[in-house]
């Protein structure tokens, strides 16, 4: 059956019908939470919580692109639960030392398994990506994953946060440089194609 | 020479690279691109952000996120599992103030639908007009001035005439308490047996007559009696209807 069809199911409560768009949008949706919350238990309970909240209201869908409805659904899941966080902010776990004091990056937690290089590379790389897209306002965050992760256009990017295109163009380009500013001590880690770029302008 | 890159100019280098420029704001840029390397610096820099976000690998759920029929009724049951309560309180609130209300009514004796104070207040002052009244003339009452002496006799309990035996007889003669309240009718009735009586009563009495017939007393005792009544039928239907609420939330929340 094509996608309207499903729709239109889920719509008169046809969970069946609903499951199967979920098995064909699952990937996307979980990408967006944990491109958002940065971890991922978090981007699981948020991306569970986004299609359960989607099949409860799948009656206010009015047509146009039901990704980018989804993405709205779970990018104000994650909002929430960003939210809740700052009002109750976790006691991050840390390894104590033996004076019971926290030890700042704790070692234990890295995986010390033996990896060919490229992969290691990759890891890496993302892991500092992600912590430079960690390290942006929420709002910022969501734009630059919606844009550059996500590849939704600007105008399907306004629908989704809810706000003229302007603010789009405006919140990725303030992403854009902060995530540069971040990544200028991880340039050595870019793979060739990426580190060209930065010879050819040097 | 270092060259500063305001906002406006990241915000155009940004919405050029996605290709979201008119052809006039592109062709403007990329001649201030041509002359300017740092802005062209810049423009390479924010490329190279926005190819390693793009190249960054698709990453697989980590299990399958479909939902249960029990995982969707859960859902539910939590938001109704909460508001039962809250209408089986509701119900046994209006409940409880329905009960007041009726055991209220029952000890004061005083049906709301019966008439009316401002009616029995007529018939007093015109017994205490008409006692006097027949202790000068001597008579005895007569089988239809009853009604009159009744009242009168009620009359006397709250306005004793002074040095007055026969009064006093007259007073234990009379009923304790009167059947049922008289209606304007008789109280007008009663206006008009005293009338013939005497003309010192006559003045009196008429004003009791007007006050009798007042449209206004009789219609604010009604709205009294109305009131009570709407209050209890609306109680009931609270009631009723959040505790029926109740019920369903609480079954659809077990299912």
């Amino acid at each position: 059956m094509d996608e309207s069809g499903l729709i239109r199911d889920a719509t008169y409560g046809d969970l069946d019908a609903f499951n199967r768009l979920v098995l064909a949008y699952q990937d996307m949706v979980y990408n967006q939470a944990y491109r958002v919350m940065g971890d991922v238990e978090a981007a699981e309970d948020a991306t569970q919580e986004a299609f359960i909240s989607a099949f409860r209201n799948m009656r206010s869908y009015r047509g146009g692109s039901f990704k980018g409805w989804l993405l709205r659904i779970v990018t104000n899941a994650c909002y929430d639960e960003l939210r809740r966080r700052q009002r109750r902010p976790a006691v991050p776990i840390e390894p104590l030392t033996s004076d019971d004091e926290e030890i700042e990056s704790p070692s234990w937690i890295a995986d010390t398994g033996e990896l060919p290089e490229e992969s290691v590379l990759r890891n890496e790389l993302g892991t500092a990506i992600q912590n430079c897209l960690d390290e942006l306002p929420d709002e910022f965050r969501a734009m630059v994953v919606l844009v550059d992760v996500q590849g939704l256009n600007y105008q399907e990017a306004a629908e989704v946060i809810g706000k003229p295109v302007g603010t789009v163009k405006s919140r990725l380009s303030r992403a854009r440089v902060r995530m540069r500013d971040c990544l200028q001590q991880v340039w050595e880690l870019l793979p060739p194609a990426y580190r060209l770029v930065d010879e050819r302008l040097e | 020479m270092n060259r500063r890159i305001n906002d406006r100019e990241w915000q155009e280098l940004s919405a050029h690279l996605d290709g979201q420029l008119s052809i006039n704001q592109a062709a403007r840029l990329d001649k201030k691109l041509q002359e300017s390397p740092e802005l062209r610096a810049a423009y390479e820099e924010l490329n190279r952000v926005r190819l390693l976000l793009r190249s960054q690998p698709r990453l697989r759920a980590p299990r399958n996120f479909t939902i249960s029929a029990q995982a969707a009724g859960v859902q539910s049951s939590r938001r109704t599992r909460r508001l039962s309560p809250l209408f089986g309180l509701v119900s046994a609130l209006a409940s409880v103030m329905l009960v007041l209300l009726l055991a209220g009514e029952f000890l004061i004796g005083s049906s709301p639908t019966a008439p009316v104070p401002a009616a029995m207040e007529v018939q007093q002052e015109a017994a205490v007009m008409e006692a006097p009244l027949q202790l000068e003339a001597g008579e005895e009452p007569s089988s239809k001035e009853i009604p009159v002496q009744a009242t009168a006799g009620a009359a006397q309990r709250s306005y004793p005439a002074p040095g007055s035996s026969e009064s006093g007889v007259m007073a234990e003669q009379a009923p304790e308490e009167p059947a049922a309240y008289p209606s304007p009718a008789q109280a007008s009735q009663a206006g008009q047996e005293s009338e013939a009586l005497g003309m010192a009563a006559e003045v009196d009495l008429t004003a009791v007559e007007e006050q009798a017939v007042s449209p206004e007393q009789p219609s604010d005792s009604m709205q009294y009696a109305n009131g009570w009544r709407i209050a209890q039928v609306l109680l009931l239907v609270i009631a009723l209807s959040c505790g029926l609420a109740a019920l369903v939330l609480r079954r659809k929340s077990s299912r």
